[in-house]
């Protein structure tokens, strides 16, 4: 019993039945493959969508909820916000021993009553002290746009003078104002009216892009081009078989294997 | 014959259930809780669907292996295979497959002589 060699597949290969195999094969693959690279296509668009979502600042009270949440959601930090209200003059720390560009200063944290009457802890820069022209708050209406940053835990229970405190954190703030504060902090970024001179505005120290991952369109990518493969490897494994068999039609196939001469339709 | 049939056999009932079960979730989803937000959807339902993908790749495998054992035109391979991707019709494939070999008697018992 000789076996075949590849010539004898070629040699079937062209065939008008094999042929037409092959040429569905080809189809069918190339459909397959364009399908991954849709999925593929999909995972970068969902992504892309989902950050920027995310990069779009909301109204701070959205979020921060569940109203009277003592701690920030986890999916809020380093998220962009909107806030509208007023400073308050009175409310007003400088936070110790912050520098800028090597510089010593001051961070400069202000309240700014929100329309529902609670506070937010607004950062709005740097300054090299206290005191510094730029330290008052605009009065009047502002809207501010910034990033929401989780508390400072450290230094929480350091000595510092009067009017200032170490590191920010909302709850100590809101013992210092005796009024209700978001929690978390708002990193300045922008304000209207912009009234120069203002603190240096700080960047953010937390920032977060995470996104939920959308794995299921990610993987169905590589299930597909794995079909187009498959395709390609049955295609090459039935004729190879089918050489076989016509080349030794009684004897090469396992026993128990349909031994008919023409496919059954 | 008899292990490519059970092979078969398996994958097209266990690809069946995953995707029966995905697909009533699918629909319930879409009807009931509002699975159109992405965020509504529990993990174990995404992972059903890719699960799906896995197993469907293991049915290929058997009704490709199978139909050739049997000779089955390209046409009718292609109707099987396709069949694991439509919720309830890798049974009915199944159905059709079992009640066409029996026919054939490729599943008695070879002949002792």
């Amino acid at each position: 019993m000789t076996r075949p060699a590849p010539r004898d597949a070629l040699r079937l290969a062209v065939t008008p039945r094999w042929l037409a195999a092959a040429g569905i094969v080809v189809l069918l693959a190339v459909a397959a493959a364009l399908l991954g690279r849709w999925q593929w296509d999909r995972t970068q668009d969902i992504l892309a969508a989902e950050r920027a979502a995310l990069s779009q600042a909301i109204p701070v009270e959205q979020a921060v909820d569940p109203q009277g949440s003592v701690t920030l959601p986890p999916e809020s930090i380093g998220r962009p916000v909107l806030l509208a209200g007023e400073y308050v003059p009175d409310l007003q720390v400088a936070v110790t021993n912050r520098e800028h560009e090597g510089q010593p200063g001051v961070w400069i944290v202000t309240g700014l009553r929100l329309a529902d009457g609670r506070l937010a802890a607004v950062l709005r820069g740097w300054l090299p002290d206290a005191e510094a022209p730029g330290s008052a708050a605009p009065t009047g209406d502002v809207r501010v746009t910034g990033v929401l940053q989780p508390d400072e835990t450290f230094y929480a229970d350091a000595e510092v003078p009067v009017g200032t405190v170490a590191s920010i954190a909302h709850d100590r703030l809101a013992a210092l104002w005796g009024d209700v504060v978001l929690p978390g902090f708002v990193v300045l970024e922008s304000q209207e009216p912009a009234l120069p001179p203002s603190p240096v505005p700080v960047v953010p120290t937390v920032q977060t892009s995470d996104v939920p991952f959308p794995l299921q369109n990610f993987v169905y990518a590589f299930q597909w081009w794995l079909f187009a493969l498959f395709g390609v490897v049955v295609y090459l494994r039935w004729l190879w078989l089918e050489t076989r068999r016509s080349h030794d039609p009684a004897g090469d196939a396992p026993a128990g294997e349909v031994q008919a001469s023409t496919p059954i339709r | 014959m008899k292990g490519a049939f059970l092979r078969y056999r398996v994958m097209a009932y266990v690809t069946g259930v995953v995707l029966a079960t995905a697909f009533v979730w699918l629909v319930l989803g879409r009807l009931l809780w509002d699975y159109g937000n992405p965020d509504a959807r529990p993990g174990l339902y995404g992972f059903l669907w890719i699960a799906h993908g896995w197993l469907y790749f293991l049915y290929l495998i058997t009704g490709v292996d199978l139909a050739f054992r049997v000779r089955y035109s390209v046409w009718r391979t292609l109707a099987i295979l396709v069949a694991g991707t439509i919720p309830f019709m890798s049974f009915v494939a199944e159905y059709f497959v079992h009640k066409d070999i029996k026919a054939r008697g490729l599943l008695d018992p070879p002949d002792p002589a």
